[in-house]
């Protein structure tokens, strides 16, 4: 009994330790939050992308932009396809060699390979190498050694030494190798010094040194070697890139209107230097049939109208300084006064159409085999641009795409309004939607309320913002919307500008600045981690 | 208040500690909290009843833990949710806030332990005299904040846009170690009071210790501004050592008591005079501490190209001009003064089967007010004896309770008791609870 009541009492205790242990959770809850979030100051260097702003001495901005539509470069005048050549060496029958006796010395090759019409005398390879399949059916291992004596690297012939094994039974011995030729400097001339696009090998085999006997060679047997020079690409290339016309008609994309996706600019002025820049030892007539902006968006195109489209122009040959190129260039101004470029940049182009024709040495082997080329270099045609941020637009839309992730740990907020308040100091009005995209990149909601517009800052009568204007945007955030925010992971931005007394141009100053700043009233879901 | 309930939660939550904690029970005489008449009461059945006295020599060991968490403001219900996680509701919160003053208070106590007492029948030659060592767990928390502190944060700050929030007056205190107790106790007759004294090492474990005399968050009426005015001081121990076995600093207590019996009209009564955890913990030089006496202003954070919004380049946990501006932060030792507790308490008995034991106790350095109580016992048997409390002051408000104590065959007695079934009974109203459970065995 006594037992019965100690077990009951500490049965008791147990029980009140165990009703104690629960399984024990973080607390939660909710609280109303009124704080910043976020804010910024933009200026137009922030609003534009792949762009660079320059500073004129009366502080308004001009956008510089580049853009390089035709290449005429080293894959395409000197392309060194992947060639294979299959020697095969018949050896003096009837001998016998004793270990360590070599069985062919120095036993020379010239392949002359077909490059387009380039005529190449040296070439420095930059990647690339050299294949083998090397066959034996000598009855004994030989030690075989290849050579490419005009290929040097730091003035050493390649060469490698390989063991072949003996044949068995009428199965010849195999060995395949790889070998890397990047940074060999190849002379192509032969062995003559008198070609062109050659390559000499020279092969030695010998009895393994350490064969257990004599071997007996019959007149049957053979080396024959497979060399395959694959994926050669030139550093340098020297020789006769030989006369040739390249006629190419394509489009090339512009990114500097990327964002437009609608809406009307106007420019005050645009300036463009088109420019034909030759890095190549090779004399060139290049030809511009046609350039054409594009608008794909609403299929608007707008042709160049410039003495230059038609007109043949002669452009001589780079001049190489051991390896220092010094490019010969050719450009042309086109403005308001003498084309019709601010109509191209007007239409909102997103790819440049063009077609031209560049004729390589068109007076022949004028340089006595002595063209050159560098990798990386080429004939190439770009626009450098200047255009005056001095415009006026309507209803300008421009459009974004923002990634974002918010970790299920993050979502604490159940419901509430944010503030975008914006000091605006642009003359123009902005109209901002953000709509969520779900991951088919398909509208699923939009953030911002139907009465979504920054105002313009405060004009002057010369069209210059004297002083900015505040604007206070409520966007509501419901439960459902914060549910939607959370799933979904791409915000697509579009904001539209109207600029002030359109459609008279306003000036954009390196000064003009916008101030935004998130404030969020929000119910926060309070739970610690 | 959140640092607060999160360290309160985080002991209790700590498996080991709340077995034990609810399997041993700390020594009757070192009872420090808000409810430790268990002292006087649990010497007093002895002295009536004489069922647990038989001889001149003896040896008690007992083993138990208790704990209570107090406040005026912090409701049972919304403590208990807080402790055990799940949603506060805002009706829950409601309820604490209607209770809340211009400045409130949350504390309480947590012990587990064993001790013995041994009583030769004589020991230095004294046949009266009595030794007894005790080995113990110790928490104790306490914290004194305001109104809009518990407005901000479980409401959050909205209700404060365009004024300014006083958290200020914020003071918290987290206090764990370990203790080595030797005392002698000298029992009295009617003629001589009774009195002991003891001493303790202490291993301290670990201490949080924050006060903010001033803080004050303005939020403007439109959201776009922050500004928290703050002087804090705030001091931590290594928390890089953790758990029962950091040793963090070391210190010193002790506790000291003298009984003296009186006659009153026709009753014995006893006057009782004790101190308890009068000492301290000097903590070690990796001890951290923060000093921070500044104005922060927050409006927002900076994006400066908005382009870095694109592919997740949100800053995170940048708030800006909040962090790292004007804090004096380092390392080094300091010292902490326990909270002592000093009691006064006189028990009249009425006959042999009643006693009425009323008291004060004040607990220093612990945002503790006076703690006035009253108990009334009832020795229904030589095996049982049942008391009903009621206490005002403390860390709360008016708490009544009740105690139980039963002695089973073998020397072997139980006591259980909570002075806070109200904070039970009324768990929406009442802002209390605590439960001790002791096991002792005398040989």
């Amino acid at each position: 009994m006594k037992r019965v009541r100690t077990i009951l009492i500490f049965a008791l205790a147990v029980s009140i330790i165990g009703s104690c242990r629960k399984d024990l959770r973080q607390p939660q809850w909710d609280v109303d939050l009124l704080a910043p979030i976020l804010k910024s100051d933009l200026d137009f260097g922030n609003l534009l992308a792949d762009s660079l702003l320059q500073s004129n001495p009366d502080n308004s901005l001009t956008l510089v932009y580049n853009n390089n539509f035709y290449g005429l470069t080293l894959d395409s005048l000197v392309n060194i396809p992947d060639t294979t050549v299959a020697n095969k060496y018949w050896l003096l029958g009837w001998s016998d060699f004793n270990p360590g006796d070599v069985i062919v010395s120095n036993l020379g090759q010239s392949t002359q390979y077909n490059i387009s019409n380039v005529e190449l005398t040296h070439a420095t390879i930059r990647s690339g190498s050299v294949v083998m399949q090397i066959k034996s059916y000598v009855r004994e291992k030989i030690v075989l050694t290849y050579q490419i004596p005009i290929a040097t690297l730091n003035s050493v012939p390649f060469s490698v030494t390989v063991t072949i094994p003996a044949r068995v039974g009428n199965n010849p011995g195999v060995v395949n190798i790889s070998y890397p030729l990047s940074g060999y400097d190849m002379d192509l001339r032969g062995p003559q010094l008198n070609s062109y696009n050659t390559i000499y090998t020279s092969m030695s085999a010998k009895v393994d040194p350490n064969a257990p006997d004599t071997v007996r060679v019959f007149s049957t047997d053979t080396i024959s070697i497979s060399n395959a020079f694959t994926g050669i690409v030139p550093q340098y290339a020297r020789g006769y890139f030989g006369q040739g016309t390249y006629n190419s008609s394509d489009t090339s994309s512009f990114g500097m209107f990327n964002h437009i996706v609608g809406g009307t600019l106007k420019l005050d002025s645009a300036n463009i230097k088109l420019k034909i820049e030759n890095s190549v030892g090779v004399d060139a007539r290049v030809k511009i049939n046609n350039l054409t902006s594009i608008n794909s968006r609403t299929g608007n195109s707008v042709s160049l109208n410039h003495p230059v489209i038609g007109s043949p122009v002669n452009i001589t040959r780079a001049f190489d300084n051991n390896g220092t190129v010094t490019p010969t260039l050719y450009s042309v101004q086109l403005d308001n006064t003498n084309s019709n470029i601010k109509q191209l940049l007007e239409n909102l182009p997103d790819k440049i159409g063009y077609s031209v024709d560049a004729d390589i040495n068109p007076l022949g082997n004028v340089s006595g085999g002595n063209d050159f080329i560098y990798y990386g270099s080429g004939l190439r045609v770009n626009m450098d641009m200047q255009v005056p941020l001095w415009f006026a637009s309507d209803h300008l839309a421009l459009v974004d795409t923002l990634d974002y992730s918010i970790a299920t740990d993050n979502q604490n907020i159940n419901s509430g309004t944010l503030s975008l308040f914006a000091d605006n100091g642009f003359p123009f009005e902005a109209s901002i939607q953000l709509y969520i995209l779900n991951g088919n990149n398909a509208i699923v909601d939009s953030l911002m309320p139907v009465i979504n517009t920054i105002d313009e800052g405060v004009v002057d009568g010369n069209y210059i913002v004297v002083q900015p204007r505040t604007t206070r945007i409520e966007i509501p955030l419901s439960a459902d919307k914060m549910s939607t925010l959370y799933n979904n992971h791409k915000i697509y931005v579009k904001t539209k500008l109207n600029t002030y007394g359109y459609p008279n141009y306003v000036k954009i100053y390196n000064y003009y600045k916008i101030s935004l700043k998130l404030v969020g009233d929000i119910e926060y879901h309070v739970a610690p981690h | 208040m959140k640092q607060l309930l999160f360290s309160t939660s985080s002991f209790l939550k700590s498996a080991p500690c709340l077995a034990a904690f609810f399997f041993f029970i700390s020594a009757a005489r070192t009872q420090t909290s808000d409810t430790s008449k268990t002292n006087s009461v649990s010497h007093t059945v002895d002295q009536v009843n004489r069922v647990i006295k038989p001889s001149e020599h003896y040896l008690d060991v007992e083993i138990g833990g208790s704990f209570y968490v107090n406040s005026d403001a912090i409701t049972t219900e919304f403590f208990n949710t807080f402790y055990q996680g799940g949603f506060i509701s805002n009706e829950k919160k409601d309820r604490c806030r209607k209770k809340l003053h211009y400045s409130n208070r949350i504390g309480g106590d947590a012990d587990y332990g064993i001790s013995a007492n041994w009583k030769p029948d004589s020991l230095f030659h004294k046949s009266n005299l009595s030794m007894n060592i005790a080995l113990k767990d110790r928490f104790h928390y306490d914290a004194g904040f305001s109104r809009d502190f518990f407005n901000v944060v479980m409401y959050g700050n909205k209700m404060y846009a365009g004024s300014t929030a006083d958290l200020g007056n914020f003071t918290l205190n987290l206090l764990r170690y370990q203790q080595v107790k030797v005392g002698l106790e000298w029992e009295g007759d009617t003629a001589h009071g009774s009195y002991g004294l003891s001493a303790s090492f202490l291993k301290g474990e670990k201490n949080v210790m924050v006060d903010a005399g001033r803080a004050g968050l303005t939020t403007s009426a439109d959201g776009s501004n922050i500004d928290l005015d703050l002087a804090m001081l705030m001091r931590r121990t290594d928390t890089s050592r953790v758990g029962p076995m950091a040793f963090n600093g070391c210190g010193f207590s002790t506790d000291f008591y003298y009984e003296m019996p009186y006659l009153t009209w026709y009753n014995e009564g006893l006057l009782r005079v004790e101190v308890n955890d009068l000492g301290f913990i000097r903590w070690n030089t990796h001890s951290n501490y923060y000093k921070v006496d500044s104005v922060y202003h927050y409006d927002g954070v900076q994006i400066n190209n908005i382009l870095d919004l694109q592919n997740n380049a949100l800053p995170q946990n940048n708030p800006d001009s909040l962090v790292k501006k004007n804090i004096k932060y380092g390392t080094e030792p300091y010292t902490t003064v326990l909270p002592a507790v000093f009691t006064v308490a006189a028990t009249t008995y009425y006959g042999k089967r009643f006693a009425w034991e009323k008291g004060m106790r004040f607990r220093m350095k612990s945002n503790c007010r006076p703690y006035y109580y009253s108990a009334f016992t009832w020795y229904a048997t030589k095996k049982f004896s049942a008391t009903v409390t009621a206490a005002y002051g403390g860390y709360g408000n008016f708490n009544a309770g009740m105690e139980l104590e039963f002695l089973f065959p073998g020397q072997v007695k139980l006591h259980l008791d909570s002075y806070y079934l109200t904070g039970y009974l009324l768990p929406q109203k009442c802002s209390a609870q605590g439960v001790t459970l002791s096991l002792s065995k005398r040989f």
